[in-house]
């Protein structure tokens, strides 16, 4: 009897489990934490939380995951149980006589393949969400629909505020490399500075998917920290002045300028950087369908079902990848420290990049504050400007004028993760 | 012959695509070879070039954004400027009747759009029940883009967000 309740016990998920699976279990409560008790970033750290839960503890059905010969720990992989045909034919087109001399090429093969039955957990499809890169350019799209480039229009300059932003990107890329990590490698870490994490989660998974529980974890955490992170340095680079500056109020944008701005921003960053393509143009699909006022129930569906489900399959899938085979690695302490740095850098050259317009442009300056705001945690990072301006003036206004730096931002991070994409995935 | 067989480059007439792109690329000619071949370890020269060109390509792609925003703003400023012209030199419209005073304290001063005249009372009385006395009702309007959905779904999603 003893024997057989101890055959059974090895049945179990308990005799399963493994003590990095219970230090996955301590990150997870503090990410639950951080979300819950704190409310940083709720949305997405619970479904990324809970993700990590189900990675984390012996499972049947939910995913397949395991170690490949090269060391890459693959996750979401499911088998598909078919026969070959025997009515196999080479090539489906008539045979052209080759002119004498010409060299011989072979018709294609084609073989046909019955399949019987797929065979995966319920993660190995959803997650191929991702692996198809799917969901971010979907989520961009309801990013497009909830976005108003309205103050963007109405103060173009602070385009280059959202671009300066991007430095921490690229010194982060050199960082990472002085670390250890291969370049693709770290385009991933240094997106991170980007403070997008469905470009993140897109440039990762292409580049280093080995990274990509880590990256989108810091990603995200960071995005939930922003208002903790940046004040000090906007503080730190800004005089008591400087965070007093009023900035005009900004001139109303009719509703064809907001249409003619979503086509020429997606022509002109397609046409630059055609691998940031599909993010680009989901984004302004979702803005122009909000902009033309005639397309009410895609946009509803755009702002809220789309996005709410999308968020809940992305969050769990990336936290899936969380297994504690891969996670507890030097390398996701490395990268948390890198995301951190990346995301400082990104924050004071915004500040920078506007302090610096003031010297350039005196007559009509800006308050540096909003700088920070060219990361484009959307819209934490504008609040973030506001709140901190309020300190000082309580009757300075930023959000808005914040808010083109911010969208500008997102613009700017997906252009980079077009030129990582476009000079390292080849 | 066989026309499955691609030119060779090298022999090839090179189109004005391939005459171009040298100038295209010109801000981001510090290196076009390390550009597109960036090794897996690049060295720290190599990275400092790379990360460079980067930004110049993201300056590039926003400076043109901004530049186009630029003059697209500028037309539309004229424009706007040229129909104020316009509607100030038009002989003004008599102006509409007024719409009657509402029974509630709370007095109309302009009514914007056809509201019949229930509809406007009932206005009238939930500002009077909700705001008090004090206020009045100073215009009322159609929604005609009938945006509230995006502004509840904007606003539901940015609430979310918690400033600490």
């Amino acid at each position: 009897m003893l024997s057989g309740l101890l055959d059974f016990f090895q049945t179990t998920g308990f005799a399963l489990i493994t003590w990095k699976m219970v230090i996955m279990w301590a990150v997870v409560v503090v990410l639950l934490w951080l979300a819950i008790a704190k409310g940083f970033e709720p949305l997405l750290l619970i479904p990324i939380a809970f993700g990590a839960l189900i990675a984390n503890i012996p499972t049947r059905g939910v995913i397949t995951a395991g170690m490949r010969p090269d060391g890459v720990y693959e996750t979401a992989t499911f088998k598909i149980e078919g026969e070959i045909l025997p009515n196999t034919t080479h090539g489906n087109a008539p045979a052209v006589p080759a002119a004498p001399g010409a060299p011989h090429t072979p018709a294609p093969v084609r073989q046909t393949l019955k399949v019987d039955r797929i065979v995966g957990g319920l993660f190995d499809f959803i997650s191929q969400g991702i692996k198809l890169e799917l969901f971010p350019p979907l989520i961009f799209l309801g990013v497009g629909a909830l976005t108003d480039f309205g103050p963007l229009i109405a103060l173009p300059r602070t385009l280059l505020l959202g671009a300066a932003a991007q430095f921490g990107l690229f010194v982060t890329f050199m960082g990472a490399g002085l670390m250890g990590f291969t370049s693709k490698q770290a385009a991933s870490i240094g997106i991170i500075g980007g403070a997008d994490g469905p470009t993140a989660i897109f440039l990762t998974n292409k580049l280093a998917p080995e990274l990509l529980g880590a990256v989108a974890v810091a990603a995200y955490s960071y995005m939930s920290l922003v208002p903790l992170i940046q004040p000090p340095i906007m503080r730190l680079l800004t005089t008591d002045k400087e965070r007093r500056i009023r900035m005009k109020s900004l001139r109303p944008v009719s509703k064809l300028e907001k249409l003619i701005f979503a086509i020429l921003v997606m022509m002109i960053c397609i046409l630059l950087v055609p691998d940031a393509a599909a993010l680009i143009a989901m984004l302004m699909l979702g803005n122009f369908l909000r902009e033309c006022a005639v397309t009410e129930r895609l946009v509803k569906a755009s702002q809220n079902e789309i996005i709410n489900i999308l968020t809940i399959f992305l969050g769990t899938s990336v936290g899936i990848t969380m297994a504690a085979e891969s996670f507890l690695a030097p390398s996701t302490l490395k990268i948390i420290v890198l995301g951190v740095v990346a995301f400082g850098c990104s924050t004071a050259a915004g500040v920078l990049a506007a302090k610096l317009m003031n010297v350039l442009s005196p007559n009509t300056p800006i308050n540096p504050l909003i700088g920070s705001a060219g990361v484009s945690a959307v819209p934490m990072a504008a609040r973030v400007s506001h709140v901190e301006g309020q300190k000082y003036d309580k009757g300075n206004y930023l959000l808005m004028p914040a808010m083109g730096p911010n969208v500008a931002g997102v613009i700017g991070t997906a252009v980079a993760a077009g030129y990582f994409l476009s000079t390292l995935s080849h | 012959m066989n026309t499955s067989v691609p030119p060779d480059p090298a022999t090839a007439p090179r189109s004005w695509r391939r005459r171009l792109a040298p100038l295209l690329l010109c801000p981001l000619a510090l290196a076009p070879s390390r550009l597109l071949a960036l090794p897996e370890h690049p060295k720290l020269g190599e990275s400092i070039v790379y990360q460079f060109n980067g930004l110049v390509v993201v300056f590039i792609a926003l400076g043109m954004i901004w530049v186009m925003m630029e003059i697209m703003g500028a037309v539309f400023r004229r424009v706007a400027v040229n129909q104020a012209a316009r509607a100030a030199a038009a002989p003004k419209i008599a102006a509409p009747e007024p719409v009657a005073p509402a029974p509630a304290p709370a007095a109309a001063a302009v009514a914007t759009d056809d509201v019949d005249p229930a509809t406007y009372a009932a206005i009238v009385a939930a500002v009077y029940c909700t705001l008090g006395k004090g206020h009045r009702v100073v215009g009322v309007t159609s929604v005609v883009d009938a945006r509230d959905w995006s502004r509840e779904g904007r606003r539901d999603h940015f609430s979310s967000h918690r400033v600490r």
